[in-house]
């Protein structure tokens, strides 16, 4: 498909025609709208073929479960991978890099070495790998960012590598500055040591841009379903085969066993050793339609048309006086976060909200890089496939309103 | 006046507006000439959590009657927090302990902020009637 398809691509999604009276929608990098395609690929689950999925051999598990395995091919193929055994189906990026930093600290992160983060990630970037140290012993150590453009200090980066370096766990793009990490450089760092992993947290990454994690070098990568068009509550988790099949299995029953008996048991391998319990079947496969409608409109034109309303975003907002867009990134992708001088943050959110742009504020589930930036919270606006132009020109007049009812605040403050 | 008394007024007030925006400019104008809590005095101890917008209570008692200053970062979070002052402060301890405080309800305060924040509302109320309760509050 082409730019035209991504420029009238709203029209796929009912929530906009039903919604006539809501705020522009901002939001999306905290969940995306579905289309119409992937709404009926979660029904049509449960209205012509529900079936508990693998080891049954009746009609409706047969169809469910050959629905389920045809999805997670769609997933591999998405990411650059051949092989759906390297696609664990999890609730999200963030029960994904949980279970990678556990299963990490059992046998591969040992007391002295280190585990590094950026220090823009999300608090589920963030978190995990604080427990997975406490547990092990080892080091979090955090790789400086540039606060004024957003971007990961590489050279910084460089002069923390030793042979100590277990994990570099970094956020593809920053869901507060939208800045897009150089993975393949830091691919190549980490690759430069004997044993090192690269963890990608790829929640505002993949329903944005191309991704290939063959191309990027990664050792492992991780999404959501819901930040990418596809229902909530399912996400991924990929990593090589091999690397997988090393972890240690993060929950136990269900399709992760292989054999069971009263004092012990044998587990399953990649990807079923991870996928513990009755998956999330419907929604994994409503996640492979929201993936053919992605590859339909195209991943590079539905790059190329947010770059164009990023822009004209970035553009319109400069323009407000007292208004300071947080970083500026080389490239952006998907966000946009400011304050206005003598506004708090949350006051423009309300207000925004009433006059018809709804946006998010706060930390943004960050808030040590708040603490970087100096701020208590961010107004953050957001785009997807179906934002155009008459979305940010109504964000600018709800500002224009909001900063008005808000002046006599902004001369005390 | 009593704290149900003081509700009432201020429900009043705000049954005066007809349109939304005359609403949210009030609660802001209250918010904006809100005297500031001194910064000395916006610590943990003065923290109310619970609120997802940083916001400070401080309670003294001073010869049985009970004084309240809180504030918060956020113009409209002040104006309602404003409101909450405007109740408190100034009643005795016992009126303290025994007033319920209902004007979220009448006023949909949950318009006006989301209902994280509404909690957080409440999070004040029951510090307000903690710090009475345990007479913790510094006493002048």
């Amino acid at each position: 498909m082409s730019r035209e398809s991504c420029d009238t691509a709203r029209v796929m999604f009912p929530i906009f025609a039903n919604r006539p009276d809501a705020p522009v929608y901002l939001d999306s990098a905290a969940t995306t709208q579905k289309p119409s395609c992937v709404l009926d690929s979660l029904m049509r689950v449960y209205e012509h073929s529900n079936g508990n999925v693998h080891r049954c051999a009746h009609r409706f598990a047969r169809e469910c479960t050959d629905s389920l395995e045809s999805a997670r091919k769609k997933v591999a193929r998405f990411i650059g991978t051949a092989s759906p055994k390297e696609i664990v189906f999890t609730r999200g990026t963030t029960e994904s890099i949980n279970l990678l930093a556990w299963a990490l600290s059992v046998d591969s992160i040992r007391a002295g070495e280190k585990v590094l983060v950026s220090a823009l990630e999300h608090h589920s970037n963030m978190v995990p790998w604080q427990e997975a140290c406490r547990r092990t012993g080892a080091t979090l150590q955090i790789i400086p960012v540039n606060p004024s453009t957003g971007e990961i200090d590489i050279e910084a980066l460089r002069s923390m590598i030793d042979n100590s370096v277990r994990v570099i766990s970094i956020a593809h793009v920053s869901n507060v500055l939208g800045s897009i990490a150089p993975l393949r450089e830091i691919a190549d760092i980490a690759a430069s040591l004997p044993s090192c992993v690269t963890a990608v947290d790829g929640a505002q990454a993949v329903g944005h841009l191309p991704v290939n994690v063959a191309e990027l070098g990664v050792d492992y990568y991780s999404f959501s379903g819901h930040k990418m068009y596809g229902p909530n509550g399912i996400g991924v988790l990929w990593g090589r085969e091999d690397a997988l099949n090393a972890l240690p299995p993060y929950q136990f029953g269900g399709e992760m066993i292989d054999t069971v008996a009263y004092d012990t048991s044998t587990y399953n391998s990649s990807p079923f050793r991870f996928e513990a319990g009755t998956p999330d079947y419907p929604a994994a496969i409503a996640l492979g339609t929201a993936v053919d409608f992605l590859e339909d409109l195209g991943r590079e034109s539905v790059r190329e048309h947010e770059a164009e309303i990023l822009a004209y975003a970035e553009d319109r907002l400069r323009r407000i006086e007292g208004l300071q867009i947080i970083g500026h990134p080389a490239s952006r992708s998907g966000v946009i976060s400011f304050n206005v001088d003598g506004v708090h943050h949350f006051d423009l959110e309300i207000m925004l909200d009433r006059f018809g742009a709804a946006v998010r504020s706060g930390h943004h589930c960050a808030q040590p890089l708040m603490g970087l930036l100096g701020v208590e919270g961010t107004v953050r606006a957001s785009f997807g496939i179906y934002s155009n132009r008459a979305d940010v020109d109504a964000l600018i007049a709800a500002l224009g309103k909001s900063l008005a009812l808000l002046s006599c605040a902004r001369r005390t403050a | 006046m009593d704290a149900a008394a003081r509700q009432f007024e201020i429900l009043e007030r705000f049954r005066a507006f007809d349109h939304w925006a005359d609403r949210y400019a009030y609660v802001i104008e209250l918010g904006a000439s809100h005297p500031r809590l001194p910064e000395e005095k916006c610590t943990d101890e003065t923290r109310v959590h619970g609120c997802k917008t940083l916001a400070w209570v401080d309670v003294h008692i001073k010869d049985g009657t009970v004084r309240v200053h809180a504030d918060s970062g956020s113009v409209i979070m002040r104006g309602v927090l404003s409101l909450i002052q405007q109740i408190f402060d100034g009643l005795s301890c016992d009126d303290v302990r025994t007033s319920t405080v209902t004007f979220y309800e009448s006023l949909d305060i949950g318009d006006y902020i989301d209902s994280e924040r509404t909690a957080g509302l409440s999070s004040v109320v029951r510090r307000i009637k903690q710090c009475v309760e345990t007479n913790s509050a510094t006493s002048v």
